[in-house]
């Protein structure tokens, strides 16, 4: 049995805002094991950045549990929940935003060095961060230089170098590659992995880029509109999606040919605004098997099958599942 | 070439470029901005031996009153017939420190002011900002002759009574700078990297904030000057016999049509700084900006 490193319970993170009450994350729970990956995906606005902030404690939970290692995070003291902190680091969407642009790298990546104090002398702390240069394949020479200088594989690199100073053993990593090439794209992705065998990391993986988290995710959580609307094993889930939105999100995955093209599920209807939204299921305006029932009764989620979990109302029925 | 130092690590040579040296460098090769230091630098080197530049007594009637420009006196003489030439070299020791005093006065507290309600944004945001629209309903210049008559006469209450007009302005340029800042990513990044409050307005916040500040600085110079020359002229602020610029002019404005040097040379004097300061600090802001090297 791998140990359990987080368990999220129905957390939920609201902001309020002119309109309303933006529920930004409505209810959503998981658990990640050491060492693991979950990828969360969703379309654009359904809240998986923010997940991500809010496990990371960069925005404070509205409502629900995160445990941290078996520790209850969001109950600790201020100085508890830094200790803790430190093994949780975030890798950012945008390598040009996220660095100082008047920080060289060496100063960018001795930031939690030096804010945790872990080094006494200059020494030790500069020996760290060539350390930490070789270890995410930035060349020495760079110590100086700025982020402008430097193209986007080589500043996420400094991103993940900045995450790994302190040794964490959860990073977030928010769409740390839908900024970069195609083919910085991999690099960054293959150091990412690599880096988890190495020093057994979990992570999880916030991205809108499906062909991405197969790649690297072990499970796969899928958002809606702040809900969470399927998770199951990664292979399971490109295998037999049961949601319908799943199943429309899957389809969309573009398929490199000419003949074997495939039949596009074609969302209609509108998002779902998530300030104060109405009972019933998130997806019910651009559901194709929407009933009456899901416009009254918000689906709760469910294991349909060992370790594969959705949340509809009629996941069986439209699936041909048998109960 | 500014100095490079080359360390080594593990074996590998790195160049190590130190960033006062890396900023001088930038700093050197604009020439303008180094003709602004250079005017700077002799303005204050005027100021600091006036005592000994200059060649009357700025306080004494050496000759005639209102003598124009000639070998003995080479700026004229003024209406008392005092040397101009010795009256204008003390007037800088005054009007230079006296702005440059108001300058960081304004700076500092509307600069905390500003950039703290920016950070923490918020009622206290809220609050400090209504309390910085009533400073600047007022006009700044009504504002120094009320805070100049309620603290006196004097250098500093002189420099107080200015700065206090730039206050408010210094404190809503630095809560929109900061405002635009705070939402940066990187600010983010160093909140999840275990930096407190004071760690991020120090280290990320503040030195992103240096340009619009400089700029602003560097124009406000001016400004402070003839806010102060302002404040003399209707009895408040420096006190005459006290030679400075703005009270030379204002006195010289009874003679303008008969008599130019009283106008004209302080006036140059105020120019010529004002101009070294803001290209100066023109130059400044792009030498510490590292995004514009090379």
């Amino acid at each position: 049995m791998s140990n359990e490193l987080l368990r999220v319970e129905h957390l939920k993170k609201y902001f309020k805002t002119p309109g309303g009450t933006l529920h930004a994350v409505d209810d959503v729970s998981f658990t990640l094991e050491e060492g693991k990956t979950l990828g969360v995906v969703g379309e654009s606005g359904c809240g998986k950045s923010t997940l991500g902030r809010t496990v990371l404690g960069l925005l404070d939970a509205t409502e629900g549990n995160i445990f941290f290692d078996g520790q209850d995070v969001l109950t600790m003291s201020k100085r508890e929940k830094r200790e803790v902190r430190k093994n949780m680091q975030m890798i950012f969407q945008d390598p040009y935003s996220s660095l100082n642009p008047r920080h060289c790298v060496l100063q960018l990546i001795s930031d939690p060095l030096k804010s945790y104090h872990v080094y006494k002398t200059k020494d030790e702390l500069m020996e760290r961060v060539f350390e930490l240069m070789d270890i995410v394949g930035l060349a020495r020479r760079f110590a100086f230089a700025y982020p402008h200088e430097l193209d986007g594989g080589r500043r996420q690199r400094i991103g993940v170098a900045r995450a790994l100073a302190l040794n964490p053993r959860l990073i977030v990593c928010d769409e740390p590659v839908s900024a970069l090439d195609v083919s910085i794209q991999a690099q960054v992705l293959n150091l990412l992995m690599d880096l988890q065998e190495q020093h057994t990391l979990a992570y999880i993986f916030v991205t809108h880029d499906l062909s991405v988290v197969k790649h690297i995710s072990d499970a796969i959580l899928v958002m809606y509109v702040g809900c969470m609307v399927e998770m199951c094993p990664s292979d399971e889930l490109f295998e037999k999606p049961y949601h319908p939105y799943t199943k429309g999100l899957l389809s969309a995955i573009p398929v490199p040919s000419l003949h074997n093209q495939k039949q596009r599920i074609i969302m209609q209807g509108e998002l779902t605004s998530p300030v104060d939204p109405k009972p019933g299921c998130r997806f019910v305006n651009r559901c194709p098997y929407a009933k009456e029932r899901c416009h009254q009764e918000m689906p709760e989620y469910r294991e349909v099958e060992p370790g594969h979990f959705v949340a509809c109302h009629y996941c069986e029925e439209i699936n041909q599942l048998s109960q | 070439m500014a100095k490079t130092k080359t360390k080594e690590y593990h074996g590998e040579l790195v160049e190590k470029r130190s960033q006062i040296g890396e900023i001088w460098k930038r700093f050197r090769r604009n020439k303008l901005a180094m003709v602004g230091m250079c005017i700077v630098i002799f303005m204050i080197f005027l100021a600091v031996f006036a005592n000994v530049l200059s060649p009357y007594s700025p306080y004494l009637q050496v000759d005639d009153p209102l003598q124009f420009p000639s070998l003995k006196h080479w700026f004229g003489t003024d209406n008392y017939g005092r040397d101009l030439l010795s009256r204008v070299l003390y007037g800088a020791r005054v009007s230079l420190l006296v702005a440059l005093l108001a300058l960081v006065i304004s700076l500092v507290v509307g600069g905390v002011l500003g950039a703290t309600a920016g950070y923490f944004g918020g009622a206290y945001d809220t609050f400090i900002m209504r309390l910085m629209d009533v400073l600047m309903a007022i006009p700044s210049m009504l504002l120094a002759v009320c805070v100049s008559a309620l603290l006196g006469n004097g250098t500093i209450n002189t420099a107080v009574a200015v700065a206090v007009g730039g206050i408010a302005q210094n404190a809503r340029l630095l809560r929109s700078t900061v405002l635009s800042i705070r939402g940066q990513e990187y600010v983010e990044a160093a909140k999840s990297c275990g930096s407190g409050h004071m760690r991020i307005i120090l280290r990320q916040v503040l030195p992103n904030t240096l340009s619009p500040v400089l700029v602003n600085t560097s124009l406000g110079l001016s400004g402070n000057i003839l806010q102060i020359s302002g404040l003399s002229f209707i009895g408040l602020g420096v006190q005459p016999p006290t030679p400075e610029w703005g009270s030379i002019i204002n006195v010289g404005r009874s003679y303008i049509t008969s008599f130019y040097p009283m106008i004209v040379f302080p006036g140059i004097a105020i120019a010529i700084t004002a101009f070294g300061f803001n290209v100066m600090g023109d130059g400044l802001r792009d030498a510490l900006d590292p995004k514009l090297k090379r």
